[in-house]
């Protein structure tokens, strides 16, 4: 009862969303096309690297239209089903965790989705469409590839909440904030190669990028059932931490600390 | 069973000293000093269900503090509380059906779109079913007047209007207590007494048990019966707000319109406070001059058109009151 | 007579200085006073910087392509770029701000421009954050990379100098990013394009003489290219690279650029809002 409670508000919320970007119509059809433009510029710039440089650690344009490919389809995604995540700091710096605090319904979801600012349809396409060119479009890779998707989606925003929830410590830490979100997403389309002895560990553990594109393409190009294991593996410790970190920046939202005395 | 109970709440917060200057902002940089600040200091209150209390203070009083820890958004240091047969800090779910919270300056309305889309995802929050929902609006509808407001944008709203829209979104799904943070704040006069008068209202229809803190005495004045006066972290006084005149003021002021230009008035325990041809006002300390004294001996001076004898306004009661507590 | 005396406008303009000086020490004394985030800052750029070093030891590594430069030197090159973006705070999130609360139309009315302010507040931050990248940053990548670039210290010494006066260049386009949440209701959308302008042509992953020609020449004729490659590439030892009065010379005429730039971005802003009435 609960539950089906919860998903039919979660249903609201979500045609709210979609509400509300359309009633920005043109500022957001403004903000698509830069946004587009934004990815296409970075794309091109991998193919004037790899046209001086034929390879980079084994990887070849193909893995990086795939890795970005995945790496915009998860941005669109985020922005489009939890785009509140990434302005975490700012709504704990506003204060309005207050409205959410006593609301009935989750709060990481009242969080995610209760403040629109953000819409991802079109970055979701793009996304797909790079994937598209990039090729190892099969029967077996299209289930597989959505399933890696999913994992990459809930592993950047995993990573947005966790990095998002210094802001319960960090005072006006929005700023910074988005530029993390922005270098992970860059990060996670460099070759992977390039993180080797303990940058190696960094990406799989604090900073798990590696769960988003790496091993994902291990599992997609070279047919690895073992990095399928380890990706939803780390799906899942990222998801887990993420929200325990969360949890203890409540922690000190609700004792007060955070902002000190306001009468 | 009373719907609030407050005992013994304490809370204390750990701020970051600054110290000026650059070498300040390197030595703090380095080493930061830390201060501990208490903004409760053991107070204990209990409210009845129906009754609608006013939380006053000054700045840092500890107003704020004491709503977000009844309404379970803060933990308290130490103390016991139970709002509505509940733990706040605890049962934040539970609880959060029986409470509604209207943040002077945080909005629960979305702000691109019309209030009526707020108030639909407030009712799904709630879970309240259609029928439920429809007659409910339509009755906080036709009490507030927001006919016209239901499918306007929020961002087009003015502010009056969309702290009525806020308080309509907290009274929806009907809670037993409703809490106020400075419901009225950058409201003008009108808009004011318009937002006062229909908390006031609806909280008699509903038997809803309000708390409300502000800064504005107005607020406590037309919507309250009980006054709660807080400073730096403890209760100064705890009475009926027809009370808290009686008790706490040993002044009057008179107004007198008289037919000549002008009189000198001279007498001890009385101040004149403003002075103009035919008019004066006089600040009179009721502990040392009786009321009837003064006007015997205004009548005895000159003939006077007219004569009205007020309270000090509420404000200048709360600053005496404040005062003494100080001294 | 009393109106163009030189020495009330020389006062005049000095005490504008001043007061552009004021808000530019306080914002240093806010930014220095949050010092957890500027440490976290710090320290992820510092990672940023690894990784881009990595990424030119492998690529020397495959030996792929013969570099023109040492290796090291492009490490060098890619860890102040990479430091360049870290270097000046987020400007254009204020402004965006600034322009969804409303709270600009407040602040415009105020005898001083609002951009020159939030600029000056721009760099007071931007200094907080040199204080620590300067020192602590460039030991780091020493320690990393394990010496000095070719250059020496007059080559990084020099590279430092004009990433600072770039990074102001930097900030003044992040203003105008901003300001066009009036139009667009978010700066990030316009701010996004520019960055990647300044990642591509400016030089973030290779030395643009690495480019194809053409991107090469297009770079030259854009602010960016002394925003970053300009300055960076002092510590790339090699003979073709820029002398320091060529890139002096390039600043100031961007400097001037944008100055004009802003201002008409400013008007612009001010008819705007006279035009919403706020």
């Amino acid at each position: 009862m609960v539950a089906k409670g919860t998903l039919s508000y979660l249903w609201v919320l979500l045609k709210l969303n979609m509400k509300a970007a359309l009633a920005l119509r043109a500022a957001y059809a403004v903000r698509t096309i830069f946004n587009i433009g934004n990815h296409a510029i970075y794309l091109f710039l991998w193919v004037v690297i790899f046209k001086t440089i034929p390879s980079i650690g084994g990887w070849r344009m193909e893995h990086i239209l795939i890795a970005y490919g995945l790496a915009i389809l998860t941005w669109g995604l985020l922005s489009f089903f939890a785009a509140g995540l990434r302005t975490l700091p700012r709504q704990i710096d506003e204060g309005s965790l207050d409205v959410y605090l006593t609301n009935p319904r989750p709060l990481l979801m009242n969080i995610a989705l209760g403040s629109t600012q953000y819409a991802g349809p079109a970055e979701i396409i793009f996304g797909l469409v790079v994937l598209t060119i990039a090729g190892h479009l099969t029967s077996v890779s299209i289930p597989l590839l959505i399933f890696l998707g999913l994992c990459a989606f809930i592993v950047f925003a995993s990573l947005v909440l966790a990095y998002g929830s210094l802001g319960f410590w960090l005072k006006d830490y929005h700023a910074s904030a988005e530029e993390m979100y922005f270098n992970f997403f860059i990060m996670a389309t460099r070759p992977e190669a390039v993180f080797h002895n303990w940058m190696g560990w960094v990406i799989v553990t604090i900073m798990p990028i590696a769960f988003m594109t790496h091993i994902p393409l291990r599992a997609l190009i070279d047919d690895n059932i073992y990095a399928l294991g380890l990706t939803l593996f780390g799906t899942t410790l990222s998801a887990i931490t993420a929200y325990a970190v969360f949890r203890t920046g409540l922690k000190r939202y609700e004792s007060g600390n955070r902002f000190g005395v306001h009468g | 069973m009373s719907a609030i109970s407050v005992q013994n709440l304490s809370k204390s917060f750990r701020i970051k000293k600054q110290t000026p200057g650059f070498s300040g902002t390197l030595k703090s940089f380095f080493k930061p000093d830390w201060q501990d600040v208490t903004a409760l200091d053991n107070i204990s209150f209990s409210i009845e269900r129906g009754e609608r209390v006013a939380f006053i203070g000054p700045n840092g009083a500890g107003k704020s503090t004491t709503i977000k820890i009844l309404s379970g958004i803060l933990n308290p240091s130490q103390g016991e509380v139970n709002v509505a047969g509940l733990t706040p800090w605890e049962e934040r779910q539970r609880l959060s059906y029986e409470i509604g919270t209207v943040f002077g300056q945080r909005s629960q309305l979305w702000y691109h779109l019309p209030a009526r889309d707020s108030f639909t995802l407030l009712a799904s929050a709630y879970g309240l079913d259609k029928d439920t929902y429809a007659s409910r609006l339509s009755q906080l509808t036709d009490a507030f007047d927001i006919a016209d407001l239901l499918d306007k944008p929020v961002r087009q709203m003015s502010l009056g209007q969309r702290m009525r829209c806020e308080v309509v979104a907290s009274f929806l799904h009907k809670p037993a207590i409703l809490f106020l943070d400075e419901p009225t704040v950058g409201l003008d006069v009108s808009a004011k007494s318009v937002i006062r008068d229909l908390v006031y209202e609806t909280s008699i229809e509903d038997g809803t048990t309000i708390l409300l803190t502000s800064h504005d005495t107005g607020d406590m004045e037309r919507v309250c019966d009980r006054v709660i006066l807080i400073d730096e972290g403890q209760i100064v006084i705890d009475a009926p707000v027809s009370k808290l005149r009686s008790s706490y003021i040993s002044r009057k002021i008179i107004t007198l319109h008289m037919s000549v230009s002008d009189i000198s008035f001279e007498m001890q325990g009385v101040e004149i406070a403003e002075k103009a041809p035919h008019k004066m006002v006089l600040n009179v300390d009721t502990s040392q001059q009786n009321v009837s004294t003064v006007i015997e001996k205004a009548l005895s001076l000159a003939s006077m058109r007219d004569i009205s004898i007020e309270d000090p306004p509420m404000e200048d009661v709360l600053r005496s009151i404040y005062k003494n507590g100080q001294g | 007579m009393v109106r163009d005396n030189p020495q009330k406008m020389k006062s005049d303009y000095l005490k504008k200085l001043y007061v552009l000086y004021v808000f530019a020490k306080t914002s240093f004394d806010d930014h220095m006073g949050h010092r957890l985030r500027l440490f976290f800052r710090f320290v992820m750029c510092v990672f940023f910087m690894f990784v881009f070093i990595e990424f030119w030891r492998l690529i020397a590594r495959e030996n792929f392509i013969d570099l023109p430069f040492p290796v090291d030197d492009v490490c060098w090159y890619a860890c102040l770029t990479q430091m360049m973006l870290f270097l000046s705070p987020r400007l254009f999130i204020s402004i965006d701000q600034d322009v969804r609360s409303g709270d600009i139309s407040y602040l415009l009315i105020r005898p001083i421009s609002y951009i020159a302010m939030r600029v000056s507040e721009g760099i007071g931050a931007m200094s907080a954050n040199a204080l620590l990248y300067y020192t602590a940053g460039i030991a780091c990548v020493g320690f990393y990379i394990g010496g000095l670039p070719s250059t020496g210290w007059v080559g990084l010494g020099t590279a430092l100098f004009f990433l600072y006066l770039g990074s102001i260049l930097h900030l003044m386009y992040q203003a105008i990013s901003g300001i066009t949440a009036l139009w667009l209701q978010q700066a990030e959308a316009f701010y996004r394009i520019y960055q990647k302008i300044l990642i591509v042509l400016g030089g973030l992953y290779m030395p643009i003489p690495l480019y194809p020609d053409w991107l090469y020449t297009l770079s030259k004729f854009t602010p960016v290219y002394v925003m970053m490659y300009g300055p960076a590439q002092f510590v790339l030892g090699w003979d073709n690279g820029e002398s320091s009065a060529e890139i002096l010379g390039l600043l100031l005429f961007w400097f001037a650029v944008t100055i004009f730039l802003l201002g008409w971005f400013y008007r612009a802003c001010v008819s705007r809002l006279e035009v919403n009435g706020g």
